[in-house]
């Protein structure tokens, strides 16, 4: 039976110690085993009481000051997904970019940033349609010691000015790759041509920038799971060694043509698993290269290096609007992207504010009163309550609410799976899989042992 | 998993017994439970085998049992840290 600490230690340990535990009847042994993995602290343990409090703390973490936007410098595209991730408006509509007033209060947003450190990301639309918009924003960044921006882009369309971003050593390109050509075609751009050009421009900036400056994502129909060495093939055909399993996102114009996706069934987590297992087989037989599924990766690491990802879906607490935000085409600021895609669905209104104005008031205070799990009844009881997070947004988008007990949710069901496959491979005894677990936590070596287990 | 008996445990009605057979079920939908003679309870399951579902009550009695003893200090440090 897994033990699990408030500070994220853990262990496996017999059942009669359990039991001893709900009976408070521990014996001396017992407690000797338990404090040994930090499971225990003893009252006169002054030094023990400090380095719980700490890790404690360490797992808690904080949202510190804001160093992360999301920009969508417009909201037109020149391509028209069925399950577009995000609301996006035709080519040539007028009236979905940024105007004067807008990059000028942006702008202002940046210059008033009290931190050494910044990470923007354009979204869109497409944002490479407005190049001049992204390099206003760069060029206003050069007071910052350390800077990353990246680029969400479909690489449908590279001309000289794009390439000039790219250029630049601070820039990151992240696209969408849904699989082999006739998934990538089926899926987002419907006719040959025009996903010849995409690969090819997917080929030119791996080759020109090399795989690490390029990521990429697949979106994954669940009610049409791919093949999965097929889609890995895929990646690892441009040299992309990192799978981020994406579902349809039951957002934005999804939510209208993949109702069923709203919540994810056994068929999705067991996809899932069988991935991350395939994976490892794969790891284990080409050791000269890494394969990897971001976000079990993701969990994995909030397990053994809390903080060690700024991954905002998956944290705890996570406040909305403090550390990051969203600032849409017509300014309007959202607490995350998945809530400006909610907005756009005529779903509910969840603009906080807006970049003239700010958006430090009561709406965003209201959402995070309730944007911790550590007082939640269903997650106390959780033993991967601290490694696992809190997603407001994703509950309003189910259930128009966020007051559904835990385990009722998507998201705890998704998490619960989730953490469920972490800890089976933590305690597996197949060298094969404690390589890959090792290279997924960047260990230098791999170890013997991934958990503790009380005897 | 999945057998075809309904399997029983017998459970004391001790320690912070009704909070934790709240949470098991509320958690294990398929267990049931009814009360027993000599007052304690009669835990039964068609989906979980016997050892799981001793488990499932160790688990649950542990919990309560370590959330009540610290709950307000509990409360208080994480509030701070989460503040």
């Amino acid at each position: 039976m897994l033990l699990v600490g408030d500070s994220g230690a853990f262990a496996l340990g017999p059942r009669p110690i359990v039991e001893r535990l709900g009976t408070d009847a521990l014996t001396h042994e017992d407690r000797k085993s338990l404090a040994r993995e930090g499971l225990l602290v003893a009252e006169e343990d002054a030094l023990g009481q400090v380095a719980h409090g700490h890790a404690l703390a360490r797992r808690i973490g904080g949202a510190g000051a804001l160093d992360y936007l999301i920009l969508v410098p417009t909201l037109r595209c020149n391509l028209s997904c069925s399950y577009c991730q995000v609301s996006r408006v035709a080519e040539h509509s007028k009236g979905f970019d940024w105007n004067d007033r807008t990059l000028t209060a942006v702008l202002e947003i940046i210059d008033a940033l009290e931190v050494d450190q910044i990470k923007i990301e354009f979204q869109g639309g497409e944002p490479t349609l407005r190049p001049d918009l992204i390099r206003a924003v760069i060029e206003r960044c050069e007071r910052f010691a350390k800077r990353q921006f990246v680029i969400c882009t479909n690489l449908q369309r590279l001309d000289d000015e794009v390439i000039a971003l790219f250029d630049r050593p601070d820039v990151f390109i992240s696209t969408s790759l849904d699989g082999d050509v006739s998934t990538h075609a089926r899926q987002r751009t419907g006719d040959a041509a025009t996903t010849d050009t995409f690969l090819e421009n997917l080929r030119f900036v791996v080759d020109r920038y090399g795989a690490t400056k390029v990521s990429a994502l697949p979106t994954v129909d669940p009610a049409s799971l791919p093949n999965m060495d097929a889609l890995v093939d895929s990646y690892v055909a441009h040299g992309i060694d990192s799978v981020f399993l994406r579902p349809i996102n039951y957002q934005g114009f999804a939510r209208k043509r993949h109702a069923e996706v709203r919540e994810l069934d056994a068929a999705w987590r067991d996809y899932h698993a069988a991935f991350v297992r395939r994976l490892i087989e794969r790891n284990w037989m080409d050791r000269s290269r890494v394969l990897e599924e971001t976000y079990f990766s993701i969990c994995l690491r909030r397990v053994f290096q809390p903080g060690a990802d700024r991954h905002v879906d998956l944290r705890d607490p996570n406040p909305v609007g403090v550390d990051y935000v969203v600032v849409d085409y017509d300014g309007h600021v959202y607490p995350t992207d998945e809530a400006r895609m909610l907005t756009r669905s005529g779903v509910i209104d969840l603009a906080i504010g807006d970049v003239f104005q700010g958006w430090q008031g009561d709406m965003r205070d209201q959402l995070n009163a309730h944007a911790t799990n550590r007082f939640d009844p269903t997650c106390q009881r959780c033993a991967y309550q601290p490694f696992c997070g809190r997603d407001l947004i994703d509950d309003l988008s189910r259930y128009g609410r966020i007051d559904l007990p835990r385990h009722e949710t998507e998201f705890c069901r998704r998490h619960l799976a989730m953490f469920d496959l972490v800890f089976e491979l933590i305690y597996s005894e197949e060298p094969a899989v404690r390589h890959s677990l090792a290279r997924w936590l960047r260990l230098p070596g791999t170890p013997s042992t991934f958990g503790a287990v009380l005897s | 998993m999945g057998t075809d008996q309904i399997e029983e445990l017998r459970i004391g009605a001790a320690g912070p017994f009704e909070a934790a057979l709240h949470w098991l079920i509320a958690f294990h939908p398929s267990i049931s439970a009814d009360g027993a003679e000599d007052g304690g309870m009669v835990l039964r399951s068609s989906l979980l085998s016997r050892s799981q579902m001793e488990d499932a009550w160790a688990c649950a009695l542990a919990n309560e049992r370590l959330l009540a003893g610290n709950a307000e200090d509990r409360e208080a440090v994480l509030s701070t840290l989460v503040s």
